[in-house]
């Protein structure tokens, strides 16, 4: 094997070179699908549109002056090839004819808040941010900004919000969807 | 180490390819790997092997990603088979990779078994090399059949219905062995998430066994070389693995490759509506290259069943797993070997004959049906998709069946629109074209004009009542 000749050297050069760009061919035909694949609907920009859904929190009489109540709402989440219930908290606080209405997702790293009436604030466990009564965040707090507001109305005497997601760490309040 | 299989690089590449080499062994790994004398020379009729190896990646890197969105449960699989197919990005490509992939690879067992066969490659010392190729052949029926059931549709079900069926009829422990397949008495969650173990777990594994100790004995025994050339004159054409086998093995996987790439992308792989276990009139087939032993389970009727579906599939499997043992003649020549050749043609011209037979049978029988699967098949596949809805809303809507329903539909279509011996299932029936609420009432009316001649128009049914059935069988999910 140690003597071959010109031809031959061509030849298994060319054989060889072959080989390697058949793989890298046929590797870089299989990456492209099995990437976007992979990904799948994670980018997709979720169905909803800009369709408002007010979700009822209840009857704006059950609030009380200024004392934070936790609210279950149900909200529907497509996952996947499901359409299914999910339940999350919101926070409300009557003040006057307004109200405050906060998501319980902490917007640090999204655990969620919960109201400790002792120390009058929304505290969260994961990594001690504390926000005021009125959702400002406290000294010290890890989270960059104070609790999410959602919007909200009263109609025919219902307190209603839409419930959104936001994205974590920002200094300001961003839709994450 | 002077191989010609060796990159030899020079400058700081060099450099950086000693230190590697120095710790690694990447060049005598290198050399044992592509250094490979072949006696007689490289050949296409070599690359089989190698094809194999190809497929079977191919199979475990689609398998792998078709895991990452299917479920396997009696609930999700053929939903999520269906998500597979029509949301997700190349879902459909992947899941026909996979699908063509099973196919090709048992078309390449087969050629590679009949080189080897027809080389007389199985003779001298090469009994353990040809064991270990027999049991990754049975592997490879294994993965096939419990591949068969994970999407869960029509045929899935009913395939593997039989193929339960076949191995119950195993004196004395049948029943049993049915149960521990199955996992109890009805085939459900359970027996997908059996299929699906063994089928990405268990079997794969001991494939890439199967593989690594076939071509560990591969090289221990050394390539056999051609047929017609003494040793010494096979030694005298030696030639390395690398590049010429090599190069040979790429293309010819890269012609399968673009082969299935190109069904993948021109073909949508098969996927029925959900497994139904009430449907009587659908007509279960295996997967092609089963459809001989379907049809030789007809020839044995009654208790003699067994023959058919056991006695003979296993004799000849018993034969080609110890050919070896059984053929001591050392004579390579496939002419001078009359009696294997003629065997191996016989068997083959028996399992293309059997295969021809059921496609008459069903031609002859089953057209219709066999026809409207398929196209109903094919409809289910252009459908919109649509989720699966277990929302609390949706258990709320699901509202109970009007009393004209009840009293007028109910018969045929059953209490919850669920289908019944007469008429066909109404859930869903929204997703069909021409099915909107007005087409609904009209067709209650008269049916005809809506394109259901079987049903008969229902004039005692008033307007307002037409309107309810329908507003209320539009809504069925």
């Amino acid at each position: 094997m140690s003597e071959l000749s010109e031809v031959d050297k061509t030849k298994r050069l060319f054989m060889g070179l072959g080989s390697i760009v058949i793989g890298a061919g046929i590797g870089g035909a299989l990456a492209y699908p099995i990437f976007q694949f992979a990904v799948g609907n994670a980018l997709k920009a979720s169905e909803s549109g800009d369709d408002k859904n007010w979700i009822e929190l209840g009857s704006v009489s059950e609030f009380k002056e200024g004392e934070p109540t936790a609210k279950k709402i149900t909200i529907e989440v497509r996952d996947g090839w499901v359409k299914s219930s999910s339940d999350e908290t919101v926070w409300v606080v009557k003040k006057g004819n307004d109200f405050l209405t906060f998501t319980a997702t902490c917007p640090h790293l999204g655990c969620k808040v919960n109201w400790i009436p002792e120390r009058g604030e929304y505290f969260c466990p994961c990594h001690n941010s504390a926000f005021e009564p009125t959702g400002e965040k406290k000294p010290g707090a890890a989270s960059a900004r104070g609790l999410d507001t959602l919007e909200y109305r009263v109609a025919d005497g219902k307190l209603e919000v839409v419930f959104q997601k936001f994205k974590n760490l920002l200094p300001t309040k961003e839709v994450f969807s | 180490m002077a191989s010609p299989a060796i990159p030899q690089f020079n400058g700081t590449l060099g450099k950086i390819y000693d230190w590697v080499d120095e710790r690694a062994g990447i060049s005598e790994i290198m050399h044992e790997l592509l250094d490979e004398p072949i006696p007689g020379g490289t050949k296409y009729a070599y690359a089989f092997g190698s094809a194999l190896i190809f497929i079977f990646a191919l199979q475990s890197i689609t398998g792998v990603f078709l895991a990452m969105y299917y479920v396997p449960s009696a609930e999700d699989a053929h939903k999520s088979v269906e998500y597979i197919m029509k949301e997700v990005p190349f879902g459909a490509f992947m899941r026909g990779m996979h699908h063509y992939g099973s196919s090709a690879m048992v078309i390449m067992v087969v050629l590679h078994i009949l080189q080897i066969v027809i080389w007389g490659a199985y003779k001298q010392k090469r009994e353990l090399l040809w064991l270990v190729g027999a049991g990754l052949f049975q592997l490879v029926l294994a993965f096939s059949l419990s591949g068969y059931l994970l999407p869960w549709d029509m045929k899935a079900y009913y395939g593997t219905v039989v193929t339960v069926g076949i191995a119950s009829e195993v004196p004395i422990f049948g029943d049993m062995i049915k149960r521990v397949i199955i996992g109890g008495t009805e085939m459900g969650t359970i027996t997908i998430s059996r299929f699906f173990m063994v089928h990405v777990f268990l079997l794969p594994a001991l494939t890439a066994g199967g593989i690594a100790a076939h071509l560990y004995l591969f090289r221990k025994a050394q390539p056999a070389g051609p047929f017609n050339m003494t040793e010494q004159e096979a030694l005298f054409k030696v030639e390395p693995f690398w590049p010429g086998q090599v190069f040979k093995d790429a293309v010819f996987s890269l012609v399968v490759f673009a082969i299935l790439a190109y069904l993948s992308w021109s073909t949508l792989a098969p996927l029925e509506p959900k497994a139904d276990p009430s449907q009587t009139q659908y007509v279960a087939r295996p997967e092609w290259y089963f459809l001989f032993l379907f049809q030789l389970l007809k020839y044995f009727p009654g208790s003699t069943a067994i023959i058919g579906s056991l006695v003979i599939p296993g004799l000849v499997m018993a034969i080609i797993t110890f050919l070896p043992f059984l053929d001591r003649n050392p004579e390579r020549h496939p002419l001078k070997r009359p009696f294997i050749m003629l065997g191996t043609l016989a068997l083959l011209v028996a399992i293309g004959a059997l295969h021809l037979l059921a496609k008459r049978d069903d031609a002859q029988n089953f057209a219709a049906q066999i026809k409207a699967q398929e196209e109903e098949g094919a409809l289910f596949l252009r459908e919109p998709f649509e989720p699966k809805d277990t929302s609390r809303k949706a258990l709320v809507a699901a509202a109970p069946a009007p009393e004209a329903f009840i009293k007028n539909c109910a018969v045929c279509h059953g209490e919850n629109g669920e289908g019944g011996p007469a008429g066909p299932k109404l859930v869903g029936i929204a997703k069909k074209e021409n099915r909107g609420k007005e087409d609904i009432a009209g067709l209650i009316e008269n049916p005809s004009a809506y394109g259901a001649s079987k049903m008969p128009p229902m004039p005692q049914v008033s307007a307002t009542d037409r309107v309810a059935i329908a507003e209320w069988v539009h809504g069925l999910k």
